[in-house]
């Protein structure tokens, strides 16, 4: 899972070298009493900012975010185009309908991930930050209006779908 | 390196780790040496996302070595340090030498 996780953020070319480090690291550790999977797992949660953050800032990174801003608004049109066709179309029960718009949202977002990887290197981590700020703002500031457990689960699943988008863009490139 | 640009800390302690480990120098060993002898306990992405910065600034080459079983069969990527990242090195230490020059006194050394 920390693997896996870790990939998610890494380039191709890096994927390999740095989870070896990791390995080769956390063989030497295990050695010794008092670290092992905390250290690991530690070693992944803080190794992601600064390579959210090397992937952004190459070349201009203004760009990376206009991409991932643009990506961000256009993912956004489409759901809430998505979502009212679904509540024009069909008359749902308020759960179903929920859990579908759900559905949709983190697909458009797993797609726009993917596009924002594919335009620029690094859109994709940017938009997953993107994704959890306004998730985080909306959740504050309309607080009632949708059920929790939805928000909750798009404050965690949707910029992880954004990066799971990149993800499998990286992936097919390998 | 440009005139005026001076080396992070990072950078500055990375390179540093390079010139120390010589033909030994990956991640996993730069991240080690760091703490070893600073106490800092960087993340493996920090070493990976400074060495990235120094070798697009022309400073490190990296080369692939050859995959080994204690890491799960994955190879190990190398870093070098380039005479551009020396003459930084040596840039820093200087500029860092002439700030420091008649301060001594604050950290109470030599």
């Amino acid at each position: 899972m920390a693997n896996w996780l870790l990939s998610c953020f890494l380039t191709a070319r890096d994927r390999e070298e740095v989870r070896g480090d990791l390995v080769e690291e956390f063989q030497l550790r295990t050695q010794s009493p008092g670290a092992g999977w905390f250290w690991y797992w530690g070693q992944v949660l803080r190794s992601i900012p600064p390579i959210v953050w090397n992937s952004v800032r190459p070349g201009c990174w203004i760009r990376t975010l206009a991409v991932a801003l643009a990506a961000y608004i256009v993912a956004g049109v489409i759901e809430f185009v998505a979502d009212a066709a679904l509540s024009r179309l069909l008359s749902l029960d308020a759960t179903v309908h929920t859990v579908l718009s759900l559905i949709i949202g983190l697909a458009t977002m797993l797609a726009s991930g993917y596009i924002a990887a594919r335009l620029r290197p690094g859109a994709n981590a940017a938009m997953g930050v993107i994704v959890a700020i306004a998730v985080a703002a909306l959740m504050a500031a309309q607080a009632g209006h949708v059920p929790l457990w939805y928000q909750i689960a798009f404050l965690f699943a949707g910029p992880f779908s954004v990066v799971a988008g990149g993800a499998l863009f990286a992936r097919r490139k390998a | 390196m440009p005139r005026g640009e001076l080396l992070g800390p990072l950078e500055h302690i990375i390179l540093l780790a390079l010139v120390r480990l010589k033909s030994k120098a990956y991640g996993m060993t730069v991240r080690r040496e760091i703490e070893d002898r600073t106490g800092r306990n960087i993340s493996i992405g920090a070493v990976y996302a400074t060495l990235e910065r120094l070798e697009a600034k022309g400073y490190v080459s990296s080369f692939t070595g050859e995959p080994t079983a204690e890491r799960g069969g994955r190879a190990k990527r190398f870093f070098r340090i380039e005479p551009g990242g020396e003459e930084a090195l040596r840039a820093s230490h200087e500029a860092i030498r002439k700030m420091t020059h008649g301060l001594k006194h604050l950290w109470g050394t030599g």
